[in-house]
């Protein structure tokens, strides 16, 4: 019974060891630590044309209350099309410093969606997103804070025995797909949670901002690696 | 008989899933304890956004926003980072000049970081005012600096 126990153990450790492997090394943020963020539109790497604009209304409210001062959203993208600049492509290749020069930005935002997809695996609809967060110092051009982060989720589920449960299953997935809402039902969630935990995880995520409680005190939970 | 079997069966078996069960209460514990009191009042502003960008609804945005901000003058909250500015933006757009001022002003006063920004839409608004010529309308009030980006 102990060896089991302690197999079980090892196995938890294990998983945890997994999932922090890896860590950031936070000494340019601390170098440059940025008071204001300007997020700006999201470029897209999937064909996914919705996925954009739904994960960018995902992202202030984790942002603001991590401490930081967000500029508006819609008065950003409004202003950056004045610029004559109205794709993320276009944005996202602009020098850091012109963030500066408009809007007075500490930093910018840059948001890439690497994958937003629906996969069929067995019986199940599993539904993944995968977004690259950089942060970038719009005085230096240093990169403050670069991470992937990826969320999934299983839609479906549920029991059902037997063949016939299997096949009620494949049609019942079969027509979530079909439904128009379900799009914006199931992703918008796990929009959320992926920006949620992006910009919050202790190692990977953003060490809190100057209008957090927290502030400067939480460098063991982001660590510079010197 | 049944019952007692099944007892059994959830003595012997309990015992394991009994790790799990207090691992998920305790993980919720440290969830709920870690979870901290929000820093600002944002009402609808997510969902602002969301009509905005996401359902192309300018007039549900509009609303929104109106009723979040109104009802955080009137109940002394403190609104979160943009909120302010977006409502002087969504003000804008609707013609009211004016009131898009005192906003873009209350956002400068409550953020400073928002200052230089604010204080470019401002002058620009009343550049417009004093112009009195509807010649160019813009989206928004664009700030000085042209799209040519000549530095200040």
């Amino acid at each position: 019974m102990p060896t089991r126990q302690v197999v079980v153990l090892a196995l938890c450790l294990g998983a945890l060891g997994c999932a922090t492997t890896t860590k950031h090394d936070y000494s340019p943020f601390y170098a440059h630590p940025p008071r204001s963020i300007l997020v700006v539109p999201v470029l897209n790497d999937t064909v996914e044309i919705q996925a954009p604009n739904m994960l960018i209304t995902t992202v202030p409210i984790p942002l603001g209350e991590r401490g930081y001062y967000i500029f508006p959203i819609l008065l950003t993208d409004a202003l950056l099309r004045d610029l004559g600049l109205p794709e993320a492509g276009l944005i996202h290749q602009l020098p850091p410093g012109k963030f500066f020069e408009h809007f007075g930005a500490d930093a910018v935002l840059f948001i890439t969606i690497k994958d937003w997809s629906s996969k069929y695996v067995v019986i199940q609809n599993v539904m993944v997103i995968r977004a690259q967060f950089v942060l970038i110092d719009t005085r230096t051009g240093t990169v403050l804070w670069d991470h992937t982060q990826a969320v999934q989720q299983q839609s479906g589920g549920g029991g059902g025995g037997g063949l016939g449960g299997l096949i009620a299953m494949a049609v019942v997935a079969a027509v979530d797909k079909l439904v128009a809402e379900s799009f914006e039902s199931q992703y918008r969630p796990l929009a959320m949670s992926l920006s949620f935990l992006a910009i919050t995880t202790n190692n990977v995520g953003l060490p809190a901002g100057p209008y957090h409680p927290n502030h400067g005190g939480d460098r063991s939970d982001f660590p510079a690696s010197k | 008989m049944e019952i007692f079997v099944g007892s059994i069966r959830l003595s012997r078996i309990g015992w394991c899933p009994l790790w799990i069960v207090a691992l998920s209460v305790g993980l919720l514990f440290f969830l709920q304890a870690c979870a901290p009191k929000p820093l600002y009042n944002w009402g609808g502003y997510n969902e602002c956004v969301y009509a905005y960008c996401y359902k192309n609804d300018p007039e549900k945005a509009y609303a929104l926003l109106s009723e979040t901000v109104t009802n955080a003058e009137k109940n002394n909250l403190r609104l979160a980072p943009g909120l302010c500015a977006e409502y002087g933006y969504l003000l804008y757009q609707r013609g009211e000049i004016g009131l898009a001022a005192q906003y873009f002003q209350k956002e400068a006063i409550a953020f400073p970081e928002s200052a230089v920004l604010m204080n470019k839409l401002i002058g620009r608004l009343k550049q417009g005012e004093s112009k009195e010529t509807a010649s160019q309308p813009e989206s928004v009030p664009a700030p000085v600096t042209g799209p040519s980006g000549g530095a200040e």
